[in-house]
């Protein structure tokens, strides 16, 4: 161990043991200046939020914290920069642009946005990031149409749906809102807060509400029949240069995905991006994808909001048993993975999969 | 039911147990302090509804159980009849040995269970 390494070591371990005894806001911000010091911004962002969840009111370190998070993201506009010039795809225009908006370069974020809706017009993701940089400038007209567009890319998506009902509703179009929400609780069922907002709508509507029996026949939206046995990348993983040849079975994650097939017992597996969009699939069965995707989306959002509630913190994994299988859900970065199993899946061969394929996902996004 | 739950939360690693009515009522609980008791039942039931909805659509219909992994720990909720079986464990539990006493656990409670 070096000289300076050891003398690092020594004054962390120095105040992490006075932290210990005594904790202190300037001991916690003391601490994530060294660490930012040795380059270490991870160590610093953890820190950070120990003393931010022990002394939430201190300035000092909301103001670190606050340096930290945006360092981070800095960090990761520019790693998406170098991506989309080396294997563009649509989700890194996507979530490129969402940065840009978080740290209020609004036109940036436009500007990318409207590339990626050029380069990958049929991926919904950057509708919704269009609508929502129209709605912070108040262009109420212009989201309703990214809405629309992103919801007829996708029509389970949860958060397009939950938009455009509100911007109806704000037009006085409330049974059209109702129609949104009522596609919204075809995969999401006993959303409290959908529910609601439907009673709501349908009662502005002049509507009355539907007895059981319609409810329990109400037919699915109609989807694109998908064939059998195939494997699936969308627009959104495609690279814009083979974006037309994209074929079953194309290498990267459309190819990766097919992989979990090979483990004995795996009937599909599928991931879904941030906006709740399939980016790759593979089934063995004739699968509505969209619908399986906003499903998975549904469990991990409420799983999620719920973990820190249950006692077991941040939200990584979740193994669901029926008497039918196995569904995995797994979050990589800031997509989902979920994988149907039979029970006689061995769980190790299994756990090897997934962890190979997170990184295949971690390397292309 | 407390008995039920009192054994369970001897096993090492386990944290704590409660039993959740089908409205996310908490029907008996032995949690360990620092917890709602209230909002994580309103929360596994809350998630179990989305879980059983999805999982009929997906033809995968009989859940049995769920286990969450977070970065601070472990939950499982696990149908006990027509109520719900939720503990909360260390994330090093040893999951081979508490999956067998939860289940047990499940049983007995299905067997106390009116509803």
């Amino acid at each position: 161990m070096g000289i300076l390494s050891a003398l690092f070591g020594s004054r962390t371990s120095r105040i992490e043991a006075q932290i210990e005894k005594n904790p202190a806001p300037e001991l916690f911000a003391e601490l994530v200046r060294l660490y930012q010091e040795e380059g270490n911004a991870k160590k610093a962002a953890e820190v950070a939020k120990r003393g931010i969840s022990k002394f939430s009111n201190s300035k000092d370190l909301q103001r670190l914290q606050s340096d930290l998070e945006r360092a981070a993201r800095d960090a990761e506009k520019e790693r998406l920069r170098a991506k989309i010039e080396s294997y563009p795809n649509a989700i890194l225009y996507a979530r490129l642009a969402e940065l840009y908006k978080k740290d209020g370069q609004i036109q940036e974020s436009e500007r990318v946005c409207k590339l990626g809706m050029s380069n990958f017009p049929e991926y919904g993701g950057n509708y919704i990031v269009m609508a929502e940089i129209n709605l912070a400038r108040n262009e109420r007209d212009s989201a309703l149409k990214h809405l629309e567009k992103a919801v007829e890319k996708d029509k389970y998506n949860y958060m397009a749906l939950k938009l455009l009902a509100g911007l109806l509703e704000e037009k006085g179009k409330f049974a059209e809102a109702a129609k949104c929400l009522e596609q919204i609780l075809y995969f999401a069922p006993g959303d409290e807060a959908i529910e609601g907002k439907l009673g709501e709508m349908r009662k502005r509507a002049g509507q009355a509400p539907p007895t059981p029996a319609a409810k329990a026949q109400a037919p699915a939206p109609a989807r694109p029949k998908i064939a059998k046995e195939t494997v699936r990348v969308t627009a959104a993983a495609a690279p814009a240069r083979a974006q037309k040849a994209a074929e079953p079975a194309t290498a990267g994650l459309g190819g990766a995905i097919g992989t979990f097939r090979k483990v004995e017992g795996v009937a599909g597996a599928i991931l879904v991006d941030p906006y709740g969009l399939v980016v790759a699939s593979d089934f063995a069965f004739d699968a509505d994808e969209e619908l399986i995707a906003a499903m998975v989306t549904n469990i991990h959002r409420s799983t999620a909001e719920s973990a820190g509630s249950l006692g077991v913190g941040v939200f990584e994994d979740g193994l669901i048993e029926s008497e039918s299988g196995t569904l995995h859900v797994v979050g990589i970065k800031e997509m989902i993975l979920a994988v149907l199993a039979a029970k006689k899946t061995k769980p190790g061969l299994l756990e090897q999969q997934i962890r190979a394929f997170a990184a295949e996902v971690l390397e292309a996004h | 039911m407390l008995s039920v739950l009192n054994n369970l939360n001897r096993v090492a690693g386990v944290r704590g147990s409660m039993i959740v009515d089908p409205d996310g009522i908490v029907v008996a609980s032995d949690m360990a302090e620092g917890l709602d008791e209230q909002t994580a039942g309103a929360m596994a039931s809350s998630i179990l509804k989305s879980i059983c909805a999805a999982l009929g659509k997906m033809n995968q219909a009989g859940f049995e159980r769920y286990l969450v992994t977070g970065k601070e720990g472990r939950a499982a909720i696990v149908k006990a009849g027509r109520i719900v079986l939720v503990v909360i464990m260390d994330k090093s539990v040893n999951l081979g040995m508490v999956q067998v006493q939860i289940k047990d656990a499940a049983k007995a409670i299905e067997a106390k269970s009116t509803f």
